[in-house]
């Protein structure tokens, strides 16, 4: 099983942070120990899916990597906020959450050896079953740097004309980095779309597995921001697609 | 208390603006109450007839219309042309027997004594005409809210030629349970089902263009991957899954 997951989109606003919390919550309901990386450092946080305050995070995955402080202090462990039954845990670790020490990431780049070091010996100290790293949209230095050292990259798109060409692009420089494993999640797709033809016109297109066909949905619009979705409407069909999706990943 | 008095006593309590008078007041009604009678087919009186005199309807049956157009049919023990024998206007409307039917008449000039004797009768006759301003009232209001929704209706469909439309605009017209909430519901399921369908039509079109430019693909990914930081990236990854492999073998 893959220990370090990138989840990747060209574009925002394709749902990626959405995925990802829901994703990681339904795995700690199947009682794993997941933790999520946030690098989407420029946009509204995952951290507001998980119900955490930004004040709430003295510590973030650089203060780590900087030796600051220990990892335990820069993962936050969201899943009390969740639903306290969940068996599992879903930890939180803000890449970098002050002003000054992202504009030190855009100027210096982490360092590949620290940052692999740092994000196994998150995966050991931990003691996660599956590390997820929700990683800035495009293909800057520091996206590509997490997409190097995961064990497989997710990509998730629309099907919209926009996405086809960046999801082409992300697909190509992901292969000359010799991820092992990689697959695509197609979201937010009107329902006038048949969803096998969607996922069989994908995988043709890309070469690359369609792990989900995902719609748009009404309900999770009205959610937006504010909670896991998965939570909300367990028996709702994005949530089954979701829990499918989880356990693709950890299959 | 003869037979007919008791009769038209029961009558008078029937009607509205005798309901609270006590039994001695209708007593003095029921003495000024004039019996007619009518054949089937014989008009009582024609609209623009000055009025004067309130009817009720002891038995039988009359229609209320105009020319044709049949307003309404009145039977045993109703009223008609109350408000003529307060306020004498033309009558609005042609009143008609339809079977044979015995009315008793109240004359403008009995029914102002009665008030005069009265104080209940007039009393009760001023509620009554408070109840129905009130209830009339309420009618405008619900009138110009229902006028106010129809516009609704008539400015969605301007928005759907326009491509402006919003569906929401008529949830609150769509929520009535009358014939306009009927419409106001099917019109957003019409446009809906019009709008999927010419979205369908659209992206059927948008699915066969799942096409990327190769060339402009080729271009774009050489400028990542052909950068050194890629090449040594790529080759520090690969140095860092070995090591890992053999340390896990």
């Amino acid at each position: 099983m893959s220990k370090i997951l990138s989840i990747h989109s060209f574009r925002g606003g394709t749902g990626k942070s959405n995925t990802v919390a829901n994703i990681a919550t339904l795995l700690a309901v199947e009682n794993q120990r997941v933790g999520v990386i946030d690098t989407d450092i420029l946009s509204p946080g995952i951290h507001v899916l998980f119900g955490l305050d930004e004040g709430e995070m003295t510590y973030s995955l650089n203060d780590y990597l900087w030796g600051k402080c220990d990892i335990t202090q820069a993962a936050y462990d969201v899943t009390p906020r969740l639903d306290a039954s969940i068996p599992g845990r879903v930890f939180l670790i803000p890449s970098s959450i002050k002003a000054g020490e992202i504009a030190r990431i855009l100027r210096e780049g982490y360092d590949v050896g620290l940052l692999n070091d740092g994000f196994h010996s998150l995966v050991d100290r931990l003691n996660l079953d599956l590390l997820i790293i929700d990683t800035h949209p495009g293909l800057n230095e520091e996206t590509l740097l997490s997409i190097a050292i995961s064990d497989m990259l997710v990509i998730i798109m629309r099907p919209d004309s926009q996405d086809y060409q960046g999801t082409g692009v992300t697909v190509e420089v992901a292969r000359k980095l010799d991820v092992p494993r990689m697959a695509l999640i197609v979201n937010k797709t009107p329902e006038v779309f048949d969803p096998d033809e969607v996922k069989a016109r994908v995988e043709q297109t890309y070469h690359c597995d369609v792990i989900a066909v995902l719609p748009h949905s009404d309900e999770m619009m009205t959610l937006a921001s504010s909670g896991i979705f998965a939570l909300h409407y367990p028996d709702h069909p994005v949530t089954a697609a979701y829990r499918q999706v989880a356990k693709i990943l950890t299959g | 208390m003869d037979q007919s008095t008791a009769e038209r006593l029961n009558i008078l309590r029937s009607v509205s603006i005798f309901t609270e008078t006590p039994e001695e007041s209708l007593l003095d009604a029921a003495g000024l109450l004039k019996k007619i009678e009518f054949k089937a087919g014989q008009k009582i009186f024609d609209k623009g007839d000055p009025g004067d005199c309130m009817y009720i309807i002891v038995h039988g049956k009359v229609k209320v219309h105009d020319g044709e157009l049949i307003l309404n049919y009145l039977g045993k023990w109703d009223v008609f042309g109350e408000m003529a024998a307060l306020d004498p206007e033309p009558r609005s409307a042609t009143v008609t027997a339809v079977e044979d039917t015995y009315l008793l008449r109240l004359g403008q000039a009995d029914l102002y004594e009665l008030m005069n004797r009265r104080t209940g009768v007039s009393r009760r006759i001023i509620q009554i005409l408070c109840q129905r301003l009130r209830a009339r009232m309420r009618d405008m209001v619900e009138d110009f809210e229902y006028m106010q929704q129809f516009a609704r209706v008539t400015a969605a469909a301007v928005a759907v030629e326009a491509g402006v439309y919003v569906p929401e605009s008529l949830n609150e017209v769509a929520a009535r349970s009358d014939e306009l909430g009927q419409l106001a519901r099917v019109f957003q399921r019409m446009v809906r089902e019009v709008d999927t369908r010419e979205k369908r039509l659209k992206q059927q079109v948008a699915e066969l263009r799942i096409e990327i430019d190769e060339v402009k693909k080729t271009r774009q990914v050489a400028d990542i991957t052909e950068t050194e930081y890629f090449k040594e990236l790529r080759n520090k990854a690969r140095q860092l899954r070995a090591g890992r492999s053999e340390r896990e073998d």
